[in-house]
């Protein structure tokens, strides 16, 4: 699977272009497209920021009727320590606005996210043309 | 390294049109750069065009609100112009409002906006301003 290491700002826009790409060449609606590169710019941010760094893997989906995106963000930084709470709309432990998770899984079509403290996290979304 | 987005003094107003794709120090840099020229040419507003961005998330949307109260502390306006329709309602739907941002379709109407209007003058109308600048000189 096509790999992105988040390790610096440039990674962040890498991350974005290599999805917008895809998305075009899946035949993504541009609101589709839109909507999936900012959940990436989102994601990968908090990998960046709170996660001290990781990576991004994504593929594309084919299905019979549907074709989509699958991205998996993961880090090994300090983990979560109630995913519920970061969830929630305004939590942030950065004094940032606290919008980036669930802001992204309206986003999406499907949000999954682990994270074990001490260990990392892991977050995957899927979105469908 | 990004180049620097370049801030257009136009008589009483600043116009900033966006054609890179912004990140998070060029968008810092940006405000940096407005607020140093509003304070340096006592401007009365300032328009940005971001009609070039597919893609406003957060980090940026932040920036822009925070330039928003900066600009508006200092006695001066800003307005936003040219936001593609996507990237609208991908921010509404993150939650992402840009409270107290007056908004615009192109550059024109958000000149409109805050008061100013693009008209050409009449033939007449440029014969006495010539006339008046020859007087001045
Ligand atoms: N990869 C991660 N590793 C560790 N903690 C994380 C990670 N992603 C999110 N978090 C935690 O979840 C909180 C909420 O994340 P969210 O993206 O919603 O808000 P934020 O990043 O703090 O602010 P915003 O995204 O609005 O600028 C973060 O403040 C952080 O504590
Ligand atoms: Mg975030």
């Amino acid at each position: 699977m096509p790999k992105v290491e988040i390790r610096n700002e440039e990674n962040i826009v890498l991350a974005r272009h290599e999805i917008r790409n895809l998305a075009d060449e899946l035949g993504f609606s541009i609101i589709n497209k839109t909507r999936l590169a900012t959940a990436v710019s989102e994601l990968s941010r908090n990998t960046l920021v709170h996660g001290q760094g990781g990576q991004m893997v994504f593929q594309a989906l084919r299905e019979e009727d549907r074709v989509g995106i699958q991205c998996t963000f993961s880090d090994e930084g300090p983990g979560i320590e109630n995913v519920d709470e970061a969830m929630q709309e305004g939590f942030s432990t950065a004094r940032s606005l606290g919008q980036g998770l669930p802001g992204t899984r309206r986003l999406v079509d499907d949000f999954a996210i682990t994270s074990e403290p001490g260990k990392g996290t892991t977050v995957e979304i899927t979105k469908w043309q | 390294m990004a180049d620097k987005i370049p801030v257009m003094k136009v008589g009483p107003l600043l116009i900033v049109s966006i054609q890179t794709e912004l990140i998070d120090t060029t968008i810092n840099e940006l405000q940096q750069a407005i607020l140093a020229k509003i304070s340096a040419s006592n401007s009365e507003a300032v328009v940005i065009d971001i009609s070039s961005q597919e893609l406003v998330d957060s980090y940026v949307a932040n920036v822009l609100v925070d330039t928003a109260k900066m600009v508006s502390l200092m006695g001066s306006k800003m307005v936003l112009v040219g936001m593609q329709a996507a990237v609208t309602l991908t921010l509404v739907e993150m939650g992402m409002t840009l409270p107290d941002i007056p908004t615009a379709i192109d550059l024109e109407e958000g000149l409109a906006k805050i008061g100013y209007h693009i008209a050409r003058l009449t033939e007449d109308e440029a014969d006495e301003s010539d006339e008046a600048d020859a007087e001045t000189e």
